[in-house]
């Protein structure tokens, strides 16, 4: 029998071997101590029962070597060109031809790739690290003790951030399938603000995997407009982990664009644990082939006054599943909690399923909390209409599944953004079959 | 242009249209009166394609091919235009973009090249003056947030962007005062011409006195029990169905 790690267990030794300060070795062991104990996650875990990874092969998916860049180049152009500054992660490491020179980074903002504070100034990352507690999950535990690159953000206090950021992961290795583990760190200032768009894309024809987190700390009084867009080649099944804290009224805005054809799952994992903190949260999953397509939410207020939004939307074609988890959960000292959950699906085939679940933990009365989800076909009125005007039913559901999505798309309030993002995943929902 | 030859119909499994006859040329308008229920508006949901229908028996020509052979868009494409009753909300769908995207498909059929955006708005200002639609609801979502009078009047400003050969308009007075009304029917009259004919499928005779019809023809029981003149209006207005119900006349028309 394969074991469940094969994948990776060349890790376990590399690590060892990976220069770095005490602490972190330490760290890195014990958390592939973890994994190889837990293995990769199955179905047996309640939280990836309708989530199947695929499978992996026994094939050594270890942390390439070789960045691609000129591979890389078409697919990142479209976000590095106009005002934004960019950081560029090319098969697991950060490229610098392909990211904005550091002449050109904005002021207030302390930019660098892991890469660099790794062999540089590990002890910056220390604060980061002493927060891993011993059950993290295997897919975190991974990612732990084999990243090597990823993005460290941190906006120093009272700062606007002028440009939007940007920070784009993509595969292009075909020879030999590559994982990248990219870990993302985010600090945003007392009164802060900052605009990121986090991109994970590849060549079409990339092999590998990528396990891509990113920690966020909001300061009080800060706010992070964020954007995500999940377009992982078919080739790369694609695990992402979002965890932010939010302190005393910062405002988070994430919206995700979960669009791509590989198997994907993102996990957000916000604590709202500053005083009336706003985490406004939306997304779109399109499932199609026989893709899985997954968006897991754990949302947890622990402070006074605190508000929550999520607007989760999913179309799943063909034989594709879509999955929406979104867990709240309420202390008790989050008095005047104010959390509302909305999922929304649409299946375009009758292969094609959806998991929608709703999943509420309160432990105080003083809440406000309503949540709702619905999974409907195409609506057949809106669908004759559009042909009684002359419109195919192909084109006629093209139509109905692009505005389906729209609403996702028009949280971007910024034109730049919204124009870059919609042509990005244009050709996605272009793509979605319509069967009977 | 529309030869309607003992046309029956079921909705679901319930016989609506029990043996239709009527011809419509280009350039004339009629009328399509009747009590409720009595399947006018079953009349124009068959004629469009809509499903849920069953056609049982008869024929419809449409410039001489059969009608129901053609898919609802192809019918579309033909020049078949129907205007609702009750018309679609499209959340996320601008009416622009939609609205190209018919034209389009209309011309492809056609043989005729794509319109392109800046071209087509053009178009679509030009047509909402025609039919005095606010420049603003041109670029909204379809019908999102629209009144029922600005509802009733993208649909006349989408016929008069597609300029179909036979328009349909099903009940397209209800639920509008007395100024909507009469904006909606300035629109539709001057959208009136010799290579166009329109079926207009109202339960009131007061839409008829904005726009006059050449024929009016009174569907009682699934089957048109008269016919007649613009002046065949007013008759049913003060007199009601109920007498026609009562001792059913055969067509004349």
């Amino acid at each position: 029998m394969v074991s469940a790690v094969a994948p990776f267990s060349e890790i376990a030794s590399a690590v060892k071997t990976w220069s770095g300060p005490a602490w972190l070795t330490d760290t890195r062991k014990a958390a592939i101590e973890r994994f190889a104990l837990a293995g990769l996650p199955t179905t047996r875990l309640e939280a990836w029962r309708t989530t199947p990874l695929p499978e992996l092969g026994t094939k050594a998916l270890f942390p390439g070597f070789a960045s691609h860049a000129h591979k890389a180049k078409g697919v990142v152009e479209p976000f590095t060109s106009g005002d934004a500054v960019s950081l560029v992660f090319v098969d697991g490491f950060h490229s610098v031809t392909l990211s904005t020179s550091e002449a050109g980074w904005p002021k207030g903002v302390r930019l660098a790739p892991m890469s660099r504070l790794l062999a540089m100034k590990p002890d910056d990352l220390r604060p980061w690290f002493t927060a891993e507690n011993a059950t993290p999950g295997s897919m975190h535990d991974l990612n732990t003790a084999a990243f090597r690159d990823g993005a460290s953000i941190v906006v120093e206090d009272g700062v606007a951030v002028p440009v939007e950021l940007r920070v784009i992961v993509v595969s292009t290795s075909t020879e030999q399938p590559v994982a990248q583990h990219i870990r993302n760190l985010v600090h945003v200032g007392r009164g802060s603000s900052l605009r990121l768009i986090v991109a994970v894309l590849g060549t079409s024809d990339a092999l590998g995997f990528t396990n891509h987190r990113t920690e966020i700390s909001m300061a009080a009084d800060s706010r992070l407009d964020l954007v995500r867009v999940h377009e992982s080649p078919l080739g790369v099944p694609h695990f992402d982990a979002l965890a932010a804290t939010l302190g005393d009224r910062a405002i988070l805005n994430d919206t995700l664009l979960q669009t791509g054809p590989s198997w994907t799952r993102s996990e957000l994992d916000i604590v709202l644990n500053g005083d009336h903190a706003t985490a406004d949260l939306g997304g779109v999953f399109v499932a199609r082939g026989s893709q899985v397509s997954d968006i897991h939410t754990i949302l947890s207020h622990e402070a006074p006054g605190v508000t929550s939004r999520q607007n989760y939307r999913g179309l799943a074609a063909d034989e594709a599943r879509g999955v929406f988890h979104g867990q709240i959960k309420v202390e008790a000292e989050a008095r005047g909690a104010d959390a509302t959950q909305n999922n929304r699906n649409m299946l375009l085939s009758k292969r094609a399923q959806v998991h929608s679940t709703p999943a509420l933990e309160i432990l105080t009365d003083d809440v406000k909390c309503k949540h709702g989800s619905a999974t409907g076909q195409i609506d057949a009125a809106q669908l004759f209409f559009l042909r009684s005007r002359g419109l195919s039913p192909e084109a006629a559901t093209r139509i109905l599944t692009r505005a389906f999505a729209g609403e996702i798309l028009s949280r971007l309030s910024l034109p730049s953004t919204r124009d870059l993002v919609e042509a990005q995943i244009t050709p996605s929902l272009e793509e979605l079959g319509v069967a009977a | 242009m529309l030869r309607i030859t003992d046309l029956h119909a079921n909705a679901g499994n319930k016989p609506i249209l029990k043996g239709v006859t009527l011809n419509v040329n280009g350039g004339e308008v009629h009328a399509i009166m009747g009590p409720n229920g009595s399947g006018k508006s079953t009349l124009a949901h068959v004629l469009a394609g809509r499903p849920g229908y069953t056609v049982t028996g008869g024929e419809v020509l449409y410039k001489s091919a059969p009608l129901f052979d053609m898919a609802p868009e192809v019918r579309a494409r033909e020049g078949v235009f129907l205007a609702y009753q009750y018309p679609v909300e499209l959340p996320g769908v601008s009416n622009l973009y939609f609205l190209r995207s018919a034209l389009n498909a209309i011309r492809k059929h056609r043989g005729e090249p794509d319109i392109d955006a800046m071209d087509f708005l053009a178009i679509a200002k030009e047509k909402a003056r025609l039919v005095e639609m606010d420049e603003a609801l041109v670029k909204r979502n379809v019908n999102e947030g629209f009144s029922g009078g600005e509802k009733k009047r993208n649909e006349i400003f989408q016929m008069a962007v597609l300029e179909p050969s036979l328009a349909i308009l099903d009940e397209t007075d209800s639920g509008l005062d007395i100024d909507a009304l009469r904006t909606v029917a300035a629109g539709v009259n001057k959208l009136r011409s010799e290579d166009r004919a329109m079926i207009v499928v109202t339960h009131y005779q007061r839409l008829l006195e904005y726009i006059v019809p050449d024929f009016v023809h009174v569907l009682i029981d699934g089957k048109i029990a008269l016919s007649g003149g613009k002046e065949l209006a007013l008759e049913l207005e003060s007199k009601g169905y109920e007498w026609l119900e009562k001792e059913p006349v055969g067509a004349t028309h």
